[in-house]
């Protein structure tokens, strides 16, 4: 493997680092300004029913409705659901997931934690199991485990989780309430086993995020439609070096049989470490050619 | 390999599976609040779910080992049949 260019992949790095502050301060409480801007459009905020924190951008609740219909109707009155349920998805849509490689501070905490571990002790997913069945896989049945039983609640999410590390870091001490029986567990499988000791840190991503999963879907469907960006690779310059890949931290860099290396649009976040690292100027965020 | 194979199908569906599981045991827990945050019984659903998305993603391992190996096979095969043959 050829060298990585290393000052351009702390650079990116640096970049998506203040791209997650302002995520931080866009969607989770005490800040939750965009939430804020969302629940002043919506008639259920102004009665002072939402909350302005990271469940003004829950996906699971919405999804987990289509087994309740007669909550449809808060679709209707509380603008904040239409965040997770449109506007996330239609920007994936337009761009590629860019919220979850530039603003998701949940998916960055176990990224950049993960730094901190060699790699010699990381376990990488990719070279050993099926990552995008097991992905939709659990979003199916996030979306059907509704209908015949209990709704998967919020002590699953990873936006619950780091609301509640910021809610006990900016001095709200029911922060720390959370982190106990399930809260703990959870929180312990996000940052750990699928943080720290995975290969790119974004195990809870790649597999237990349903609002990754959709904005991953959005990205795929639309990667081929010609006025929409995404990192593409060209491969009469791909040299095989494979630093690509030993940089993804979605781990969305496939190899095929003739070695040449490809973005996989139903993982990739379009967080571009690659673009900057690799040395032959093979991979582009760009339009189809 | 296709990019919908068996292996991929039975990945999805054990994954589907490991969900339901979670949301069963959920569902039949004793205190039955469905927020499971700092409720000690809790730590029942919550080790099903770490039980069941691990053995998800070991069953994955597995079909991918098994998968991988049958190809092996399948190639030493198409190798050496023109010699037999021939």
């Amino acid at each position: 493997m050829t060298a990585v260019p290393r000052s351009a992949l702390a650079t990116n790095r640096l970049k998506r680092l203040a791209g997650f502050a302002l995520g931080l301060v866009l969607f989770y409480a005490p800040f939750a300004l965009l939430i804020r801007l969302f629940g002043l459009l919506s008639p259920a905020s102004a009665a002072g029913t939402s909350v302005a924190d990271a469940h003004g951008a829950c996906l699971r609740m919405p999804l987990g409705w289509l087994a309740q219909p007669w909550m449809w109707a808060s679709l209707g009155n509380n603008a904040l659901y239409w965040l997770p349920i449109a506007v996330l998805p239609l920007a994936a849509v337009a761009t590629g997931p860019l919220f979850c490689g530039w603003l998701c501070p949940a998916g960055a905490l176990p990224e950049y934690l993960s730094h901190a571990i060699p790699d010699r002790f990381k376990f990488d997913f990719k070279k050993h199991v099926s990552i995008v069945p097991l992905r939709y896989g659990f979003l199916a049945g996030i979306l059907f485990v509704p209908f015949v039983a209990s709704s998967i609640c919020c002590s699953f999410c990873n936006f619950t989780q780091m609301q509640n590390v910021v809610s006990a870091a900016s001095g709200n001490l029911s922060g720390f309430a959370f982190f106990s029986s399930m809260g703990l567990l959870a929180a312990a499988v996000w940052v750990v086993p699928l943080g720290l000791f995975t290969k790119g840190g974004r195990g809870w991503c790649l597999f237990l995020c349903p609002a990754g999963t959709v904005m991953g879907l959005a990205s795929w469907a639309s990667a081929r439609l010609p006025w929409f960006p995404r990192v593409r690779a060209n491969a009469s310059l791909c040299s095989s070096c494979g630093t690509c890949s030993d940089v993804c931290p979605m781990r969305a860099i496939d190899v095929d049989e003739s070695d040449q290396h490809t973005v996989n649009d139903h993982l990739c976040v379009q967080c571009q470490d690659c673009v900057g690292t690799c040395p032959t100027g093979a991979l582009e965020y760009r339009r189809p050619s | 390999m296709s990019a919908v194979s068996r292996e991929n199908v039975a990945t999805f569906f054990m994954a589907v599976g490991a969900v339901g599981v979670t949301g069963f045991v959920a569902r039949v827990c004793p205190t039955g609040c469905a927020s499971c945050t700092t409720c000690w019984s809790a730590l029942l659903p919550a080790g099903t779910a770490v039980a069941s998305l691990g053995l998800a993603v070991a069953g994955s391992a597995a079909l991918r080992a098994r998968t991988a190996a049958h190809n092996v096979v399948k190639r030493e095969t198409e190798v050496q049949s023109p010699d037999e043959t021939g």
